[in-house]
């Protein structure tokens, strides 16, 4: 696992798994983070976080490639939604709350100067109550987020 | 059989600031209260809890500032056990602490709180946030994350994950700095303290453009409390004793042992808020009205100890105190930019100790007393932990004294102020928008750690209400 703190000048991909760990399936961000830890090419970051905060985008701002990883909460669904992000200023990147994916790359391109291709891989979630466990369909859907992460990270 | 659970009174609403605004026969206002809307229940649900699993539950109070509560938590902890903790392992704590300042305060000064002074406060909410301090100041937007990023940087690298790390412990810290991590903090000190240069030449030169705001947010006398070394009563964050100062720079208490610090500090529960209202026994309630935080810390130390910060302190003292005690809370801005200055030269000193890298970091002990007091400097004020504990460490009874706390009757009294300059008459029963913007600005000059609610930025969830003598609401606005 790395922390953030790397030389900045890497151009490695970059995989940012959040959720709070406390709140049942909304810890599948980090939980998939921490899987990936052993498995991504040589070169990934992998940060594992409570929540999207600005000083990320420093650290987007040098990746060749960004993905993100984030329950989401639709009980009826079983596999995670992969989509492509756009740099977007949306909600504000500077509030923990209130930040997301999109948000981050408009802050990562407009203030340091570059926002790779993104993506979000959402992970659907039926439980977000307390306990620091997933519920079986989270689980399984984490474990199919992973293999697609890896071929995400996998493309040249 | 079920129970039904009432909370009263139930007008309380989630998530937003909410204040009232009395006024009189004559249609003055003669009253504000600022209502804290959150309980959380700390103090009750810890009993029963293991001493050893307090600085990880009381951490979760706060995302912003854990560490505070880490360190109170593991103080107390030592206090029980009754251990002197590793001189390595304060010299640690205090790092992390430092980190914390910065991360903090650079939070309050470069996201929260720059883009009122440098939009205004009258200018259009829509643009007032962050998105347009960054098309007004990109260099100081960035250099505001990147300065956060250092001290998030400092915690996370001591104690393993920036938020919520359970790194210090009753008898010291988990794990000893590495070679590393050393290395990196201080390749990166000289950016953080250009970055508060520039944060600070900001401030001052715009300074003559806020008398307004600096008159009547929170300008009034009280005392001051806080933590100064035990030696020479510098400026201190971690350890030390407390201190009382008045606006006239009266020493009323000093050199007193925290752990006593019931002797000095009453506390009231107002119906109106969750939010108890701490004051100075001796005085009573409210006179006894004290402010914390960095304006308390930086009127009640002697100087700081570090070169740049001192020169700071000089220049802040002569500029808004007259050379004196500052009891404006807008300059609580100002003493944050200082005090980021001054955590930025201690992280320094402190990195450069011959022991600093020592593995010997944690004391061993056991229940040793039933009752523990921990005090500490948060960003935002002194925090106090009390426990009482039973024979195995099983805590029985938890006072917390909250940073913010501490200045609840201060609060109160600055958006009273405010409410009386700025609403001349709500006749037309229309609350303007600047009136929203001042009262935000000026319960975002204490940084109040509330809940996550107040911490949102350019503007934040509100309702405020105006109510006449006779009870009725005149006016009524709810901004989300």
């Amino acid at each position: 696992m790395t922390t953030g703190h790397e030389p900045e000048a890497q151009r490695g991909a970059l995989v940012i798994g959040y959720g709070n760990t406390l709140r049942g399936d909304d810890g599948t961000g980090p939980f998939v983070a921490r899987a990936l830890e052993t498995r991504v090419p040589a070169g990934t970051r992998v940060l594992d976080a409570h929540q999207l905060t600005p000083e990320m985008a420093i650290a987007i701002s040098t990746a060749k490639r960004v993905v993100f990883v984030d329950a989401v909460d639709a009980p009826d669904e079983s596999a995670p939604r992969v989509s492509r992000l756009e740099p977007k200023p949306g909600a504000d990147p500077l509030n923990p709350h209130a930040s997301d994916p999109g948000s981050l790359l408009w802050l990562a391109r407009t203030l340091f100067g570059g926002a790779p291709e993104a993506w979000l891989v959402a992970i659907p979630g039926a439980d977000f109550g307390f306990g620091e466990t997933l519920s079986p369909g989270a689980a399984r859907a984490s474990a199919d987020a992973i293999a697609q992460i890896e071929d995400l990270l996998a493309r040249t | 059989m079920s129970q039904r659970i009432v909370i009263d009174p139930v007008t309380r609403i989630e998530g937003h600031a909410k204040i009232s605004i009395f006024l009189d026969e004559a249609g003055e206002v003669s009253d504000a209260r600022f209502h804290v809307v959150e309980f959380r229940g700390f103090e009750k649900f810890c009993e029963g809890r293991p001493i050893s699993e307090m600085a990880g539950i009381t951490a979760r109070i706060c995302g912003i500032c854990p560490i505070s509560h880490i360190l109170a938590s593991a103080k107390t902890g030592d206090d029980v056990l009754t251990v002197e903790i590793p001189p390595t392992a304060v010299k640690l704590r205090r790092i992390m602490n430092l980190g914390q300042f910065t991360q903090s305060h650079a939070l309050s000064f470069f996201h929260l709180s720059s883009p009122d002074f440098l939009l205004g406060w009258d200018s259009d909410p829509a643009a007032r946030n962050v998105f347009g301090l960054i098309a007004k100041n990109p260099e100081l937007a960035r250099a505001g994350i990147r300065l956060r990023q250092f001290g998030q940087e400092v915690i996370e690298l001591l104690g393993g994950k920036k938020i919520h790390p359970a790194w210090a412990v009753p008898g010291g810290v988990r794990e000893p700095l590495t070679k590393e991590a050393h290395t990196h903090i201080l390749d990166r000190l000289p950016e953080a303290r250009a970055t508060a240069v520039l944060a600070l030449n900001m401030f001052k030169k715009m300074l003559d453009g806020t008398r307004e705001e600096s008159e009547n947010f929170g300008k009034f006398r009280s005392l001051f409390i806080g933590l100064v070394s035990r030696e020479g009563a510098l400026w201190e964050h971690y350890d030390g004793v407390l201190r009382v100062v008045d606006s006239d720079g009266n020493i009323l208490v000093d050199d007193l042992d925290p752990r006593r610090y019931s002797e000095i500090i009453g506390e009231v529960v107002e119906p109106f808020s969750y939010l108890k209202s701490p004051y100075y026994k001796p005085m009573g309630y409210p006179q006894g009205m004290y402010r914390v935080g960095p304006l308390a810390r930086l009127n009640v130390c002697t100087r700081i100890g570090t070169p740049l910060a001192d020169a700071e302190l000089a220049e802040y003292r002569q500029r808004v105190g007259s050379g004196g005690i500052v009891t404006s809370s807008f300059m609580y801005h100002y003493a944050r930019l200082v005090e980021i200055m001054a955590a930025l030269e201690r992280i320094g000193m402190l990195l450069h100790e011959p022991d600093i890298l020592s593995t010997r970091v944690r004391s061993g002990g056991s229940i040793n007393k039933l009752e523990g007091v921990g005090v500490s400097e948060a960003p935002r004020g002194t925090l106090f932990h009390h426990y009482h504990v039973d024979e195995n460490g099983l805590i029985k009874k938890v006072n917390l004294i909250v940073a913010t706390g501490n200045n609840n009757i201060a609060m109160n009294r600055t958006v009273k102020q405010i409410a009386q300059h700025y609403i001349k008459s709500v006749k037309d029963g229309q609350i303007p928008e600047g009136l929203l913007n001042r009262v935000e600005g000026g319960i975002r000059c204490y940084d109040p750690c509330l809940s996550c609610s107040t911490h949102a930025y350019g503007q934040m969830p509100m309702q405020v209400s105006v109510i006449d003598a006779a009870g009725n609401v005149l006016a009524q606005r709810t901004r989300d």
